[in-house]
């Protein structure tokens, strides 16, 4: 027997304590987020639950199409959160948000899955959904930050961009500054994931295997692997968004379309 | 008038957009016809708010009418490459909108764009900063730690560096003193006069456009109600409009 100890449900709702420390401090501060608080603590608890039963599920059944229906469901979810985190209120940013992690994850995932984890059969469950969730988490963010950071900067430039067209600058020329902007702000903090792994923060798989007591030099191969999936599928997330907002802004005779800022 | 330089046929714009009070979209400029000469300094003047800024951004291609032609040497820029219709049509903005980095980046970024080869960039960048009344001093200077009236030249530097056949100006000296102004003008003469330069000279102040212009457009709402020779427009005017906007501008300006 490892030195695993087991969680009762009683302890769980113990350690709501902890989320009433947090529901403390914002009635005290009066930061006015008390039902988010209670929203928050509710929706950890239900969508855990919900999920360790999904999983339990589809694990079972180890179908393909469980799995990828799955896989589809987290998808839906991450474009929509990378969406409404886009300030610009204009229809497309779903479509962008979505194609740009679609592309990131699968690029990823097909490199992986081809080439260095090679599991039998492909869709297997327990090794695809968790490492695509990382992969699509991390793609997620990279998009928002830069679609966001993308847009922001064009509307501060705007007129230097208006300025380069004037010149004869195609669309591309003239948002060069901005795109790169953009993709940086994206790949900032996958960049900075990558410095310190391990240094300050366990990363979440290895630290399940060391908590179930089976930590092994498997896990941190894994692990390794994982960090630097999560980087491409960054950087490839990151650079269709980026193409995609870009398209967006302008039009075929490389007008800026500012209502799109 | 022999086949113009560029021209308009009726150009209407609407905006896409609904305004910051939730109005509906209206036309910024209606039915607007003009023809401007090769080698002239064409005015475009009126009230601000007028539509003067869209007419010049159509002149080039930086947006496209609803209805109506733009001609440029007789021929539909809908149907030329936007590209090199925006070479061949320089256009100078209200605020001088440089790049971050020195004046010779910014004229340098130009000759880039106009397929100008790295090697010949810099000799070719000194000339434009003369044309601009530049000396070649400013070529490594911080573009934007200079004044306004110096970062007015920059921009027109960096506006001749693709070689234009016909310059757009707006208001290019709305945010300078009135020496720095004055010495705008002069310039704007200058490049007509020694390059034979074909220019649009957007403004609101009737004496500038006396001084300069040949011919000019009156630009009331978005539509254009007078066009001809500056002489006639400031001592017959035909419209109204036109003798009311004058002397309200002249009397102003007396104050």
């Amino acid at each position: 027997m490892t030195g695993y100890f087991e969680l009762s449900w009683l302890d769980v709702v113990i350690s709501l304590v902890l989320v009433g420390v947090l529901l403390i401090v914002s009635l005290v501060q009066r930061l006015g987020i008390g039902r988010g608080v209670f929203a928050g603590a509710i929706r950890t608890f239900v969508q855990l639950m919900l999920i360790g039963y999904v999983l339990k599920f589809v694990f079972d059944l180890s179908k393909w199409y469980w799995v990828l229906l799955m896989l589809a469901v987290m998808l839906v979810v991450a474009a929509r959160t990378a969406a409404t985190r886009d300030e610009c209120r204009q229809p497309g940013r779903m479509r962008i948000a979505g194609t740009a992690i679609v592309a990131g994850v699968v690029v990823t995932m097909v490199t992986v899955v081809a080439l260095v984890i090679r599991i039998r059969p492909w869709y297997l469950p327990q090794i695809l959904i968790p490492i695509s969730g990382m992969v699509i988490g991390n793609t997620m963010n990279a998009v928002s930050l830069t679609t966001s950071r993308f847009r922001s900067e064009m509307g501060h430039q705007r007129g230097q961009v208006e300025a380069a067209l004037a010149l004869g600058a195609t669309s591309t020329q003239a948002s060069a500054r901005a795109f790169r902007q953009g993709m940086k702000a994206g790949l900032v903090p996958t960049m900075n994931a990558l410095m310190v792994v391990g240094l300050v923060q366990l990363p979440g798989m290895m630290s399940g295997q060391i908590i179930a007591g089976v930590l092994s030099v498997q896990a941190v191969r894994y692990q390794i692997v994982v960090m630097y999936m999560i980087a491409c599928g960054a950087a490839v997330g990151s650079l269709v968004a980026a193409v995609l907002v870009r398209r967006q802004l302008f039009t075929q005779r490389h007008q800026l379309r500012s209502e799109y800022l | 008038m022999t086949k113009p330089k560029l021209a308009t046929e009726r150009v209407t714009l609407t905006r896409t957009r609904y305004g910051a009070d939730g109005s509906p979209p209206e036309p910024v400029l209606c039915d607007v016809s003009l023809e401007v000469a090769a080698g002239e300094v064409f005015g475009i003047i009126g009230p601000s708010g007028a539509g003067k800024t869209s007419l010049l951004r159509l002149l080039n291609g930086l947006e496209t009418p609803d209805r109506g032609r733009i001609l440029l040497d007789g021929e539909d820029i809908s149907g030329l490459d936007t590209i090199d219709v925006r070479r061949r049509v320089g256009m100078v903005f209200q605020t001088p909108a440089l790049f971050p980095g020195t004046v010779g980046e910014n004229v340098g970024y130009a000759l880039e764009i106009a397929d100008v080869p790295g090697a010949t960039r810099e000799a070719k960048g000194l000339v434009c900063l003369d044309r601009a009344g530049l000396s070649d001093d400013f070529w490594s200077r911080d573009a934007l730690e200079l004044s306004q009236g110096e970062q007015q030249r920059v921009a027109i530097a960096r506006a001749l560096a693709a070689e234009p056949e016909v310059l757009l100006l707006d208001e290019p000296t709305s945010a300078l003193d009135p020496s720095a102004a004055a010495r705008i003008v002069d310039l704007v003469g200058s490049l007509r006069r020694d390059l034979g330069m074909t220019i649009v000279f957007v403004t609101h102040l009737m004496e500038q456009a006396r001084r300069i212009c040949d011919r000019a457009l009156v630009l009331v709402e978005g539509r254009g109600v007078e066009e001809g020779e500056v002489a006639a427009l400031f001592d017959a005017p035909s419209s109204e409009f036109t003798r009311l906007f004058i002397q309200g501008r002249l009397d102003g300006g007396r104050r």
